[in-house]
């Protein structure tokens, strides 16, 4: 392949040169260095500290995005059993619990609007979309996996990491990142998908289901379904994929990086797990509120 | 100090490694060649498993150059050096084994991770090794039950398993009572005899190495004249 240097176009470098026409001396150079960085000292330490702990947790994500999409044609076996793996202790084996907890926020949602908007049917199908299925559902979805499973992945990658398994792997030639972070990371994201759908499926049915019990004063359960279905756009789909695929993709981004970065002894185990939930509970939330602002807007 | 031949499979050349601003030990220059055991030895923090990791990459050089299998390990890229380490046998002095695999899974891990054999293949050739080591009965167990003889053979095994031309031990003998070590050693030696496999090993204890035909090599403290 001919691989020719092309040189910047003229425009483009034309700053650059006046720039360094003008800072020739030393002094000038620092005091242009200075005038670059003033900004920087107006940020505090702690924000500077965010800044750079999310643009490393991005890389990690984005880095595993694309070990899963162009890195490698097919994903190799071992890798494939470990995301299997994940998704039935993350996804499948949450699913009785899931249901519970959606079956009660269901029924308590429909029993307020009940109590609250008898003789307002139209008011309690809205509720029910913007509250469980635009709001709770994928919130409470998410966070029933980040206490299930997101700690247990931070403790898990804090011990390997603790008792030099990583670094086992790696003298090996096992590209850690590849066996131990890409199905995590891939796993959480899609479990979190269908653990959500799974989550407003049974919210829903209950709601109706309550509302059957219930409905003396307002709608018929079929007649509230219909109305839930008419609230439903193209915007309830992008703000479900938004609240639900990438808060995946960030908790157990977070909760690797926290796992991947515990220290040397035994007792930072559990400094790690809790300050990996910690941040990845308030990553969510940050994450929620501005997509739920952005709907807004 | 060993003469350098070109054939080595692995060379050493005033290898010294610093860490926390302190050079841990005089330039080291050594070769391992086929068949051969070189015994590297030091008293605890002498600089033993830094000295065993430069022979896979995986530490900065202070200066020097170390050689594997043909190839300047200072110039190959993180996937080269990864796909370099399958081609030797190293086993750390924690082992490196995942406590949340079964004994067995451990042992095929190096196997079944490329890809390209099938479940039957890996099966004889994880019988093989077991063989080789005397392991028995390792389908099912939890690694966290095992005991730590059985912990050091099985890395020792899963490093043996894509039968590299080198073995790099980082103190095998390590907790192990002196009956284990004997026993250990007794393995380690028929399998270099029967197999022609090299071997470096890093250790405290020395003496048990030697006894089975070692070279041996002291790391000398930096300030040492």
């Amino acid at each position: 392949m001919d691989r020719r240097f092309t040189p910047a176009p003229m425009w483009l470098c034309l700053p650059l040169m006046i720039t360094s026409e003008a800072i020739s001396s030393r002094d000038q150079r620092r005091s242009f260095a200075e005038l670059c960085t003033a900004p920087m000292r107006y940020v505090g330490a702690r924000t500077r500290f965010w800044f750079q702990y999310a643009s490393q947790v991005c890389t990690l994500i984005s880095y595993a995005l694309w070990r899963l999409t162009f890195g490698y044609r097919h994903m190799r076996p071992v890798t494939r059993a470990v995301l299997i793996k994940q998704v039935l202790f993350t996804a499948v084996d949450a699913l009785p619990f899931t249901g519970l907890i959606a079956v009660l926020l269901g029924a308590s949602v429909i029993a307020e609007a009940e109590l609250h908007m008898s003789g307002n049917p139209d008011m309690v199908g809205k509720l029910l979309v913007i509250v469980v299925i635009r709001e709770l559902g994928p919130l409470v979805a998410a966070l029933i996996l980040l206490v299930r499973s997101g700690t247990a992945m931070v403790v898990e990658m804090g011990n390997m990491s603790v008792g030099k398994e990583i670094e086992g792997l790696e003298f090996a030639g096992i590209d850690p990142f590849e066996y131990l972070v890409v199905p995590r990371i891939f796993g959480m994201s899609v479990s979190l998908v269908g653990v959500a759908l799974y989550f407003l499926a049974f919210s829903v049915g209950s709601g109706v289901v309550i509302s059957a019990i219930l409905a003396q004063s307002t709608a018929h359960p079929i007649e509230l379904v219909d109305m839930m279905t008419r609230q439903l756009g193209m915007t309830e789909l992008y703000a479900f994929t938004a609240k639900t695929f990438i808060p995946g993709l960030m908790m157990a981004g977070i909760v690797c990086h926290e796992g991947l970065n515990a220290g040397p002894q035994v007792t930072d185990v559990p400094r790690c797990a809790t300050r990996g939930t910690v941040r990845a509970v308030v990553g969510l939330f940050v994450w929620n509120a501005a997509v739920s602002i952005l709907m807004y807007i | 100090m060993l003469q350098p031949q070109s054939t080595a499979l692995l060379s050493y050349q005033d290898v010294s490694i610093e860490m926390g601003g302190t050079v841990l030990f005089a330039p080291l220059s050594f070769e391992v060649h086929q068949a051969e055991l070189v015994v590297l030895s030091a008293p605890a923090g002498g600089g033993k498993s830094s000295a065993l990791r430069a022979s896979i990459g995986a530490v900065q050089l202070a200066s020097g150059r170390v050689m594997c299998l043909g190839h300047n390990l200072a110039k190959l890229r993180p996937k080269e050096l990864l796909s370099l380490r399958t081609q030797i046998g190293y086993v750390p002095a924690t082992g490196g084994l995942l406590s949340n695999l079964s004994l067995y899974d451990n042992l095929t891990l190096l196997l079944r991770y490329p890809g390209d054999l099938s479940r039957d293949e890996i099966d004889r050739r994880a019988e093989q090794a077991c063989e080789d080591l005397g392991l028995e009965h390792l389908r099912g167990r939890s690694t966290s039950d095992a005991d730590q003889q059985d912990l050091h053979l099985v890395a020792i095994a899963r490093a043996w398993l894509t039968r590299p031309p080198l073995l790099i031990l980082d103190d095998p003998d390590l907790q192990l009572d002196d009956e284990s070590t004997r026993e250990l050693w007794a393995r380690l030696t028929a399998l270099r005899q029967r197999h022609d496999v090299a071997m470096l090993v890093g250790t405290s204890r020395p003496e048990m190495a030697l006894k089975h035909g070692g070279q041996h090599l002291s790391l000398c403290s930096a300030e040492d004249p």
